[in-house]
């Protein structure tokens, strides 16, 4: 009785199997189609349509399968059915890749602003190397000065980070101001102070800076930044001031100069 | 009530094979602009092989009307625009696959620039 009653579920078994399993070849293509659609994990999320028509196609297909329709009909029904999961799993990439499209574009725009935002930190610390200061009129680099127009060493090398840096950033532009103690003949300290200022300017035109970015002017002592009657604040005088314009290339003028 | 009789024939002619279905004109010229459409739309490039089955079945829908033989050509004809229809949905994926590739590429590039900056 037992033994009859396994051998009559394994019969039942075997006949669901044998339904379940499409008996003409193109019907067959066009399940496997219908389940490759259907294995995209967003296929309902991004081709609803597409593959809704798939399954309206496919049933037909089986129903007239079922209702021993003619091998040409049941074939047609088929192709349209595979090829029509077919175009809603190929939509669904298309969308997916729409998604990434989106998605990269979000990020090319993060990216950009956080490469902005590295290339003025890296401005700002050359600038910082170069002791630079902010003050009214923008960033000044001040180079202290020897008793004739020639440089320090010290300064030169400032000079020569000056150059790279304007070398690196084309929009900025410097105003180079020279300045004196009050020791001697104004003329003679409105010279020297000019000739401060050209030796900066040349300084930065060997290092290829163009010309047309640098500005000169000589102040002799109109302009102490301390008081001439020490030997410290006559040194602190001698001066060239290097002004950095905005990003535009603007220079504020010196306020308290004529021209 | 007069939907479902229609739809009824229209199975009883699926089924049956009736000769005396209409010449699918219309479905013909619809498939084959979609065929032409497909051609254009990058189906020569990106699905050479479902632009070609379009043409088959078009060419094979074609000889079916000089033979009059209505239901095959109404058969073809359907095929050659499923066909086309997934040669242009074929081209257009693979063009917008490619544009995210590119686009990925230009971050990766920007993203490596900027490391060498910092660096």
């Amino acid at each position: 009785m037992q033994n009859h009653r396994y051998f009559l579920l394994s019969l039942l078994a075997i006949a669901l199997v044998s339904c379940a399993t499409p008996k003409n070849a193109s019907l067959a293509d066009a399940h496997n189609s219908y389940n490759s659609a259907l294995a995209h994990p967003e296929i309902m999320n991004l081709a609803a349509t597409e593959i809704n028509q798939a399954n309206d196609l496919l049933n037909q297909a089986d129903a007239a399968s079922d209702a021993g329709a003619s091998d040409d009909t049941v074939d047609q029904f088929a192709y349209l059915a595979k090829q029509q999961a077919a175009i809603a799993l190929e939509t669904a990439r298309q969308k997916t890749a729409e998604a990434e499209i989106a998605y990269a574009a979000a990020k090319y725009n993060q990216i950009r602003h956080v490469e902005q935002s590295t290339e003025t930190d890296i401005a700002e610390q050359q600038l910082k190397q170069l002791n630079a200061r902010k003050t009214d009129r923008g960033l000044m680099i001040t180079l202290p000065c020897a008793y004739n127009a020639q440089l320090q060493s010290g300064s030169l090398r400032n000079v020569d980070k000056l150059a790279d840096f304007l070398n690196q950033y084309p929009q900025y532009d410097v105003s180079v101001e020279g300045h004196t103690d009050n020791i001697g003949n104004h003329s003679v300290n409105r010279e020297v102070s000019e000739r401060r200022s050209y030796a900066v300017r040349m300084a930065l035109i060997d290092k290829g800076v163009g010309s047309d970015r640098i500005r000169t002017h000589g102040y002799a002592d109109e302009f102490p930044v301390a008081g001439n009657d020490t030997t410290t604040g006559r040194q602190l005088n001698r001066r060239v001031e290097i002004i950095l314009s905005d990003e535009n290339g603007n220079i504020f003028p010196h306020p308290k100069a004529g021209t | 009530m007069m939907h479902s009789i229609s739809l009824t024939a229209v199975v009883a002619v699926l089924i049956t094979g009736c000769a005396s279905i209409p010449a699918p004109t219309e479905q013909i010229a619809a498939s084959k602009t979609a065929l032409n459409y497909a051609a254009d739309k990058g189906g020569r490039e990106f699905a050479p092989l479902q632009l070609e089955s379009a043409r088959e079945a078009m060419n094979a829908a074609e000889q079916a009307m000089i033979d009059k033989d209505y239901r095959r050509a109404w058969q073809m004809a359907e095929r050659a625009r499923i066909d086309a229809h997934l040669a242009v949905t074929i081209a257009r994926s693979a063009k917008t696959q490619k544009a995210a590739r590119k686009l990925q590429e230009i971050n990766l590039d920007l993203a490596r620039e900027i490391d060498r900056k910092v660096q």
